[in-house]
């Protein structure tokens, strides 16, 4: 009888040979099965938390370390200073200003001055003094009046009585309270906590033990850059000229990489680099300069700036010349490190998502330029900051999006994202700048295989 | 009465408690199955650390897809599809050249193997085990394990034609060696 080897009557005759064959498995496969299946659950959570206090431990210590000088007005408090204000006329300008330990007079008188409003470079706020007069600027140590004069027969006058306490000691009580009046300390330390219990308690996925995705973003959106603290953009002082706020067009690049720890969470981080270019115009009668002065310094969004210029400083400081308009051309740009968790809504091919992120960026030495215009001429000239170092400042990033999985490896991302300010970016001596953006961005974003580690004897 | 016995008792309990992540059940599911199963992985490997290897791969993966049976047919072929194709898998990625060089026309021609019913499982594994690798994951899979020739294309990345050559290989082989086997025992 001949049998044809074919799978049907081979079952008879060999799959019964086989099918009771058992081998005993030596016990160390069972145990790394457990150390493969079950420790790591451990394993993570521990490397999770720890990587998680010593990010709280940083941010916070961030925080202290760059969120040291107070506003002004905080300044004043410490100082137990008294202000009134009272309205007058406003048609002459009396400035006195204080200087630490010392008395200066200053006078300066300016006629009226026409303004050339029909010139084309004009197209930003403008601020227009029809009559400006100053009589005479009067200091003691601890007086400051100010007196502004309107055409409209008000006066404001500002009266700030303070003590006379050395600036150092302000300092030191200031620093020594900021360390307990930290607003975002209790909510940051509870949230974090919370967080870090959801993450670890919610069940883990199966399918895969990590899961690493890179992200790449464009992003477009506004930069908000303001002045913090009192900044009044009305004085002609050249100290405190210029906007207080301005929005502006930003650019920024991200690349990011997220850890999923399960199915609704991930860890993210990365870096992303902003740049932004934005012109400024306003329209000054004149400025005046303090006696001694030899330069002229400017409070600008970017840093406080000063303008060396013999010729230029010479004008302002006799009065020969008056500045009828200034045109700043600034260009900053940032880098930044985010760290913060996705919470994913669902797992479908469609995913909204939220994303909550603290990231420390970089504020590179920005530059500046102004362009006055004298007698219909317009000249350029490049100012200098005084401190032109890279600047640290910390952000929250919030941010809110949809994730389209086009394949297994591929998804589309579009994002909004909400960059608060944390810390403000230190550019002078008691001066700060608040920076925040909101963007909306579209990117890419590509799931690594999913890679097990598996433990060998 | 004692979970352990419970899940001795009804195996759906037992796949109930793993898809529920219990440790304890795993184990026990492991305590059941890992003697076949290490057989298998035997079968397939060349060596005992390959085959523990695979043996682990398989229950890890075990637990993580665990969720995807949905009861419908028997969970010890589910089981041993997944150790088949992990064995197969792990053999593809060390040795990928034994088999998609020795593609061929598959051949219809029948082979004799009366004999092959009078032999021993250990006779008859020593004889499969003298078979080149390739074909002998082939033969094994298709032959013993019951997998089709589209199941094993699938699980070594080859054609469906390279499977059946590959098997048609294995028989003539197979039977050869048999044949010398048989012809020394008459003398």
């Amino acid at each position: 009888m001949e049998n044809e080897l074919n799978k049907d009557n081979l079952k008879g005759v060999l799959f019964q040979n086989f099918e009771e064959e058992v081998a005993t498995a030596p016990e160390i496969v069972w145990d790394n099965i457990e150390k493969e299946l079950f420790s790591q659950k451990k394993n993570k959570g521990i490397l999770w938390f720890s990587s998680f206090l010593v990010f709280c431990l940083l941010s916070v210590g961030g925080f202290f370390l760059f969120f040291q000088n107070p506003s002004e007005k905080q300044l004043i408090d410490k100082s137990q200073a008294k202000v009134v204000r009272e309205d007058k006329n406003r048609s002459n300008l009396e400035v006195a200003s204080v200087k630490n330990n010392s008395t200066v007079k200053t006078s300066q008188e300016k006629g009226n001055n026409e303004i050339n409003t029909n010139n084309t470079l004009i197209q930003q706020p403008e601020k227009q003094f029809s009559k400006n007069e100053t009589k005479s600027n009067q200091v003691k140590n601890t007086q400051l009046v100010n007196t502004i004069n309107s055409s409209e027969n008000q006066k404001i006058e500002t009266k700030i009585v303070a003590e006379n306490k050395p600036l150092s000691s302000i300092d030191s009580n200031r620093q020594e309270s900021q360390l307990f009046r930290f607003p975002y300390l209790k909510p940051i330390i509870s949230g974090s906590i919370l967080a870090l219990k959801t993450m670890l308690d919610f069940p883990k996925s199966k399918d895969c033990t990590s899961k690493i995705s890179l992200q790449l973003a464009e992003n477009r959106g506004i930069n908000v850059r303001s002045i913090d603290g009192q900044f009044d953009s009305q004085s002609m002082k050249s100290k405190t000229v210029g906007e207080r706020k301005i929005p502006t067009k930003l650019r920024l690049h991200q690349f990011g990489i997220n850890y999923q720890i399960n199915e609704k969470f991930d860890i993210n981080t990365g870096f992303q680099f902003g740049k932004s270019e934005f012109q400024s115009r306003w329209f000054y009668r004149q400025f005046y300069l303090e006696n001694g002065e030899t330069t002229v310094e400017l409070k600008t969004l970017n840093g406080e700036a000063t303008l060396d210029n013999e010729e230029i400083v010479t004008e302002i400081a006799t009065g020969d010349t008056v500045l009828y308009k200034l045109r700043a051309n600034y260009s900053s740009s940032f880098f930044s490190l985010p760290f913060g968790f996705t919470y994913n809504f669902n797992q479908n091919k469609l995913s909204p998502f939220i994303r909550y992120a603290v990231s420390l960026d970089f504020h590179q030495s920005p530059t500046i330029s102004l362009d006055i215009q004298k007698n219909g001429t317009l000249k350029n000239y490049d100012l200098k900051f005084q401190n032109n170092t890279i600047r640290f400042a910390m952000q929250q990033i919030v941010s809110a999006g949809l994730d389209y999985k086009i394949n297994k490896n591929w998804s589309a991302i579009l994002e909004s994202k909400l960059a608060i300010p944390v810390s403000k970016i230190n550019v002078g001596t008691n001066y700060k700048l608040k920076s925040s953006y909101l963007t909306l961005g579209i990117g890419i974003k590509y799931t690594l295989p999913c890679a097990n580690q598996k433990p060998k004897k | 009465m004692m979970s352990s016995e419970i899940w001795r008792n009804d195996e759906n309990e037992l796949v109930t408690a793993c898809k529920k992540g219990n440790q304890a059940a795993f184990k026990f599911l492991y305590q059941l199955n890992s003697g076949w199963m290490y057989a298998i992985c035997l079968r397939y490997m060349s060596s005992k650390e390959e085959a523990q290897d695979v043996l682990q791969d398989s229950f890890v993966l075990i637990y993580r897809k665990i969720d995807s049976f949905n009861f419908e047919g028997s969970f010890k072929g589910w089981m041993r599809k997944i150790t088949v194709n992990c064995a197969l898998s792990t053999f593809r990625k060390k040795t990928p050249h034994l088999i998609s060089l020795a593609d061929s026309a598959p051949s219809n021609e029948p082979i004799d193997i009366e004999f092959l019913q009078n032999l021993q499982l250990e006779e008859l594994k020593k004889l499969i085990n003298l078979l080149p690798k390739g074909r002998r994951q082939v033969f094994t899979a298709y032959v013993i394990d019951g997998f089709s020739h589209k199941e094993i294309a699938e699980m070594l990345e080859i054609s469906e034609g390279t499977s059946k050559s590959q098997l048609f290989d294995a028989k003539k082989e197979l039977k050869r060696a048999i044949e010398n086997e048989y012809m020394i025992a008459k003398k």
